[in-house]
């Protein structure tokens, strides 16, 4: 990766994090699928029923806006908007223009 | 007694009179605190009231200043700040229940930088519960527009949004992930300022998503707003992503650094998702711009599904942020129940999903860049619809229009909004002023051009 400056990064204006990393439970991977379903606990908290349904009407509505972005071809070499680091040097100062 | 005109003046006159002498830190500190006291019980503005250590950091400026030490612009100006930060020795809720009696035993980097310019900490104002959803969701009830106090008065930032335009403050912090500075801005007739990504320190305010979290300030005007911002601007090695460009704006050659800029704007469909009085005043504001030589054109922005990007991202970084509150099992105090099920259901976000969206953003960067290299600003509506009531359906408010809002937080563009006109309900109208990351001081500039030539920000409500 280039040397980031300023003028690199307002072109590529990323924010940072790290990647997020969660054991998804094993029925967490049938969310992707049309049929949403929610798991009994998440996290180690099991879910009441009506905290079921709250989740459930966010996964299917996440699942219906995900589905154009799915089918949305990304070029291999896409990279994910992160910066794992300062954009700049500490000591490095420069104006605006 | 200290007039309202003073509690209601700009730091650049208030810290004029301080540094004269005319004008006492420990008077002014008390007014501001004696009004808290009376008019914020209505509109539910503050969280926590600092008395104690407002006083003595009024005592201390006020010391300092007889003897001739005099630390600069905000030296003696009392201020509030959103409770999502950090001050030692106070409660520091974040707006929800499960953190009432949260203390976090440290100052945040923004009030370690404030205190050393000499402002004084008023207190903690109110904000929606960790920094989202409607209006009653906060636990410390529906914060108020000082402009008609059964409406809301925008979110999240909403008790620094009121505490402003009340003259309960002469400044207030405020973040912004998704809309929390430039909304309330817009709904209490303030000047709100959401800088570059990166360019103020996060340190100690709490983190909602970590690639959109921006600290920004809600102010007077833009003079006052870029004073504050010179103080809190710049690197800390305690938030990894904050950066070091220096910033210098100029509001006496502001006139002449807007000359030859090019601008573009966004034409909203105001007639399904705005009033048509948020449409006239915009038109207006635009027809003020051309009077101030710039040739606003319309500008279409490339085309993403750009609300699903920002709200994967930001949903999936919140289920991370707050998995501890989902695994202590106090998600059930979390007030509002569509924001429960995303606390929840987010847990559920696959990383695939996640890093699409992140990797979208990036094409979503690059043609934001590119557009920006054919214009300098872009000018839209901060919200298309006026202050709503506090029990309307939000879905209606902010259910559509306004895409360039997620644009501008996905790739962390700067941005001032400036009041520019009311709608028949007497409710403040906010136009919002935008630009190319890092170009800060450009779009200070140019609100600044623009409070030169209206007197939208000089209105004050009557409470």
């Amino acid at each position: 990766m280039d040397k980031l400056t300023r003028r690199t990064f307002g072109k590529h204006l990323l924010a940072a994090s790290t990647l997020p990393l969660i054991n998804l439970p094993s029925s967490a991977q049938e969310t992707t699928n049309p049929e949403t379903t929610v798991p009994d606990t998440i996290a180690g908290y099991r879910l009441t029923p009506e905290d079921k349904q709250l989740a459930l009407k966010f996964l299917a509505n996440h699942e219906k806006n995900m589905l154009p972005l799915r089918e949305k071809e990304l070029p291999n070499s896409l990279a994910p908007a992160f910066i794992f680091a300062s954009p700049l040097p500490k000591r490095e100062a420069k104006s605006e223009q | 007694m200290i007039a309202e005109e003073i509690l209601y003046s700009p730091i650049s006159e208030l810290s004029k009179l301080i540094k004269r002498k005319k004008l006492s830190p420990v008077k002014l500190t008390e007014e501001y605190l004696s009004r808290i006291e009376k008019i914020s019980p209505r509109l539910n503005a503050f969280v926590t009231v600092t008395t104690e250590l407002a006083l003595q950091q009024a005592r201390q400026a006020e010391t300092e200043i007889e003897s001739g030490l005099y630390r600069g612009p905000l030296h003696g100006i009392p201020y509030a700040a959103k409770d999502l930060f950090a001050v030692k020795g106070y409660p520091t809720t974040w707006g929800a229940r499960p953190y009432a009696q949260q203390v976090i035993d440290e100052d945040a980097t923004v009030i370690k930088k404030l205190r050393e310019a000499g402002a004084i900490l008023l207190g903690k104002a109110a904000m929606s519960e960790i920094a989202g959803g409607p209006p009653t969701a906060t636990a410390t009830g529906a914060c108020r527009t000082p402009w008609d106090i059964t409406r809301w008065s925008g979110g999240s930032s909403s008790g620094s949004g009121a505490a402003v335009a009340a003259g309960l403050c002469t400044f207030a912090l405020g973040t912004e992930t998704w809309g929390s500075i430039m909304t309330p801005a817009s709904f209490c007739g303030i000047t709100g300022l959401r800088p570059t990504f990166g360019r103020i320190s996060r340190a100690g305010a709490m983190a909602l998503s970590w690639t959109m979290d921006k600290v920004g300030v809600l102010a007077r005007n833009a003079g006052d707003a870029a004073t504050v911002f010179s103080i809190l601007n710049g690197r800390d090695d305690a938030d990894a992503m904050s950066v070091q460009v220096a910033f210098k704006m100029s509001p006496a050659k502001a006139r002449e650094n807007i000359a030859g800029l090019r601008v573009g704007f966004i034409k909203e469909d105001y007639g399904k998702w705005g009033e048509p009085d948020v449409a006239a005043a915009f038109a207006q504001a635009i027809e003020i711009f051309k009077s101030l030589g710039l040739q606003p054109e319309e500008v279409t922005l490339p085309s993403y599904p750009h609300e699903t990007v920002a709200t994967t991202i930001i949903s999936a970084e919140e289920a991370s942020a707050f998995e501890p509150l989902v695994r202590a099992g106090k998600v059930s105090g979390i007030i509002d129940p569509d924001r429960r099920g995303e606390l929840l259901g987010a847990q559920l976000i696959t990383a695939v999903d996640y890093l699409r969206c992140q990797r979208i953003r990036t094409q979503i960067v690059r043609d934001v860049a590119e557009m920006f290299t054919t214009h300098d600003i872009i000018l839209g509506s901060s919200t298309l619809q006026c202050a709503p009531p506090i029990d309307a359906d939000m879905n209606s408010i902010f259910g559509g229009g306004n895409t360039i809002e997620a644009v501008e937080n996905l790739v962390g563009l700067p941005a001032v909004s400036v009041p520019c006109g009311f709608n028949n309900k007497k409710l403040p109208i906010g136009l919002k002023i935008i630009g190319a990351p890092f170009a800060d001081a450009k779009v200070l500039e140019l609100a600044h051009a623009y409070q030169s030539v209206t007197q939208w920000h000089k209105k004050r409500p009557r409470i």
